[in-house]
């Protein structure tokens, strides 16, 4: 074997390291490991890429129904109910309908994981789903800035939304003191949080985002939320006449209740303790290099087979992040695979429990909330 | 207001339609969908589908073909069938032979069941009737029967088949459509040969002797229907021999490819995903996307169906087939016959 050669392309920004991890450090892997490790993985894709067929088409389809059947199911208990018990069950039924829409439907046919089977209406790049968040935008900020740039601190603009520091290389500002109430005014709202993301709004303020750009980004959002919005709060409420005030009610809760739990499971896979953020590389990454950044980017939440349904497959963001274009079902076959392989190259398998991850995250947002150390001490000295 | 109405159509078909197919499979807004609603075994290996197509089926001439999609191992496959109905037929019907190792003909063959239902392009085609229609000679081989049998039915209907010949070779006795043959044979009094074996250009001589006052529709492997054609050539006949090709004409293609200086590879911007993608050198643009993982809709492969159509934004491509060149923007170009000769930008969306 070749004299052990650390890998310059992907650096771990060393106090994320050195706080979070500190117990369970990932073994420094050569030049060759790393080629080897990429090679495992892509042989896992391999296999799998060729077993698709019949069976993945059937559930991408049961699952369409099973949302478009819940969606109708809680419209109409929403609409012809007077009961409370009713209410209850409507907004259920909507809110997992949107959930699925947008989780194991919308953001995995958007990332193209149907693109093999050839149907139109299952092409990534013509798919649109039931989100404030216009499909275009998500398909830039996400399927390409997100999974290209994953977890690099100025460049993948989801660590943290630009709202919340949850990385220590990230600079502290005033505003991050109240962070804990910004962070769960964000999971309220998370859809348009998402939304408005993509139009840096933030850049804007700080003035380097031209208004121009700025109302040219706003187009696609605008138009796709004013449809949202009016679909929502306007049409079905008319619709249900003297039922508008319940059907009004049933529908915000549906959609925040949508926002909560996508929130709280896409924070789990990317921001708690253990994930590393890493510096913008340098010089090119391999495929190998890529592989590691994703794996020590992400995060798994364990549990059982509709849990994962219903977080559409990201409580395996590990695997999501590797193999972004398979299809999210076969996240959990390919995770015993990835699994052995990061033990065997001495590599953190970053999963645990939904209430583990949350309170992992929760942790971090507190923590980064204040200034980092040298400045706090800087402060009380003075 | 066609342009208009098409996208609005589009999205409120992608909205209704799963509601629709809930309570019927063939229902749809926009697509034309066909139940398949019986099978007959016409000979080994060769079946014909009869299809009960929904409200958006538009019919066809005698002669032309659809494109059929199924699924495949989770893979919609879409490939072209000669129709082998009359026009007009209430139950239009495709006749398919199994080529081996084949995905749709496999499928259709060891897998579709009556009540299956498949999707249908729209019917097209130049392998129809002239105004000449009764010194008329109609020769076929193996699967190629089918335009031809759409073709023979049409004319009975309308009383004209009786100075038609028709000529079919069949590879063994076992492939021979007996039912066909007796159809035909039911419907006029003489000019049916079915005969085995590969028809040459002795055997039409014996068969039809006055072949060459006749205008000749013929249709079958490639191997044969060269053999013929050259026949015709050879007596300076070509323009009264009509030809249909079932196979892609992919020598000829590649060939033409190979004579272009251009071999370098050229960079492709898809403007959908905001994607760019190095294609490696390949005879045509659909092969060269595919090379290089990505999946556009096609049919015929041969530059007849238009399924694969796009819009080029930008960039010079060349029509293999037509040897037109498009080099204006916002140009719609056909992936499967066109070269790239510059840098392009691409909509595949347009062609999905
Ligand atoms: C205008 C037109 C009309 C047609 N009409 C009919 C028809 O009426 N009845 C009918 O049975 N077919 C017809 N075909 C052929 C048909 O479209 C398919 O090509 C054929 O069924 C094979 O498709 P597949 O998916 O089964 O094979 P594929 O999976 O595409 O191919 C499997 C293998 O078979 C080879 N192959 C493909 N097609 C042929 C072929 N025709 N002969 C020999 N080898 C082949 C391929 O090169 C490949 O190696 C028509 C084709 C065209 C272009
Ligand atoms: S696939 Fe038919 S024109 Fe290209």
């Amino acid at each position: 074997m070749k004299p052990m050669n650390q890998s310059t392309a992907m650096i771990p920004t060393k106090p994320s390291f050195a706080t979070d991890t500190a117990t369970r450090a990932p073994r420094r892997l050569s030049r060759d490991e790393i080629a080897a490790f990429g090679a495992e993985l892509d042989a896992v894709r391999a296999t799998v890429v060729a077993d698709l067929g019949d069976r993945d088409l059937a559930h991408i389809r049961r699952m369409q129904k099973l949302a478009r059947r819940l969606e109708a199911t809680g419209r109409v208990l929403l609409h012809v109910g007077l009961d409370p018990v009713s209410f209850v069950g409507g907004v259920g039924a909507l809110s997992v309908a949107k959930i699925l829409n947008n989780m194991e439907v919308g953001h995995n046919i958007m990332h193209g994981q149907y693109d093999w089977t050839g149907e139109p209406d299952l092409a990534g790049n013509r798919f649109d789903w039931d989100n404030v968040c216009a499909a275009i935008d998500w398909r830039h900020s996400h399927n390409y800035e997100h999974h290209t740039y994953t977890n690099i601190v100025g460049k993948d603009r989801d660590v943290g939304y630009a709202l919340l520091r949850i990385a220590p290389e990230q600079p502290w500002n005033p505003t991050h003191l109240v962070q804990p109430v910004s962070a769960l005014w964000l999971a309220l709202t998370f859809q348009w949080g998402v939304a408005l993301h993509d139009l840096r709004i933030e850049e804007t303020l700080q003035g380097t985002q031209p208004l121009r750009t700025l109302a040219t980004r706003a187009k696609p959002f605008l138009r796709k939320a004013a449809g949202r919005v009016a679909k929502d709060y306007l049409l079905f409420p008319a619709l249900a006449l003297w039922n508008a005030p319940r059907v009004f009610a049933g529908n915000l809760l549906a959609n925040v209740a949508r926002n909560l739990w996508t929130f709280a499971v896409i924070f789990c896979g990317h921001f708690p303790e253990g994930v590393q953020t890493f510096q913008v590389p340098e010089g090119p990454e391999t495929r190998g290099d890529w592989y590691l950044r994703q794996l020590n980017g992400s995060a798994n939440i364990e549990g059982g087979r509709l849990f994962h349904v219903m977080t559409g497959h990201l409580s395996h963001q590990i695997e999501h992040h590797l193999f972004p274009d398979v299809p999210a079902a076969r996240y959990p076959e390919m995770a015993t695979h990835v699994r052995a392989i990061c033990a065997k190259y001495g590599q953190v398998y970053n999963t645990g429990t939904f209430g583990a991850q949350l309170a992992s995250v929760a942790r971090k947002i507190l923590r980064y909330a204040l200034p980092p150390t040298a400045q706090l001490e800087a402060v009380a000295s003075s | 207001m066609h342009q208009a109405i098409e996208p609005r159509l589009a999205r409120l078909a992608h909205t209704l339609d799963p509601w629709l197919q809930e309570l019927d499979e063939t229902w749809s807004l926009a697509e034309t969908r066909a139940r398949i609603v019986a099978i007959r075994d016409e000979a080994e290996d060769l079946r014909t589908f009869v299809l009960a197509p929904n409200r958006h089926w538009r019919g066809h001439r005698a002669g032309q073909f659809v494109p059929v999609s199924v699924i495949v191992d989770g893979v919609r496959v879409e490939r072209c069938y000669s129709l082998s109905s009359a026009p007009g037929a209430r139950f239009p019907t495709i006749t398919v032979r199994r080529v081996p190792g084949g995905r749709a003909s496999g499928w259709l063959h060891d897998r579709a069941t009556i009540g299956d239902v498949v999707r249908l392009g729209r019917a097209s085609g130049a392998f129809v009737l002239g105004e000449e229609t009764r010194q008329l000679l109609l020769v076929s081989g193996g699967s190629g029967i089918t335009p031809c049998l759409s073709i023979a039915r049409d004319l009975a209907r309308r009383g004209e088949l009786n100075n038609v010949v028709f000529v079919h070779a069949a590879r063994s006795g076992a492939a021979t459509p007996h039912a066909i043959r007796e159809e035909l044979e039911g419907l006029t009094s003489a000019g049916i040969h079915f005969t085995v074996g590969p028809l040459t250009a002795e055997r039409i001589d014996a068969l039809v002797p006055d072949w060459a006052t006749r205008q000749t529709m013929l249709c079958g492997p490639l191997p044969m229907m060269d053999a013929l054609a050259d026949h015709w050539h050879a007596h300076g006949l070509s323009d009264r021999l009509v030809t249909e090709r079932f196979a892609p004409p992919a020598p000829l293609n590649r060939e033409r490819a190979g004579h272009s200086s251009e071999s370098t590879s050229v960079k492709v911007t898809l403007t959908r995903g905001a994607r760019s993608l190095m294609l490696a050198p390949a005879p045509t643009l659909l092969e060269a996307l595919e090379a290089a993982g990505e999946r556009p809709t096609y049919g015929c492969r041969q530059g007849i169906c238009n399924t694969c159509r796009c819009r080029k934004a930008s960039g010079l491509v060349e029509d293999l087939v037509t040897g037109r060149r498009s080099d204006a923007a916002n140009e719609d170009i056909r992936l499967c016959t066109s070269r790239a000769l510059s840098d392009l930008e691409l909509d595949l969306g347009e062609n999905r």
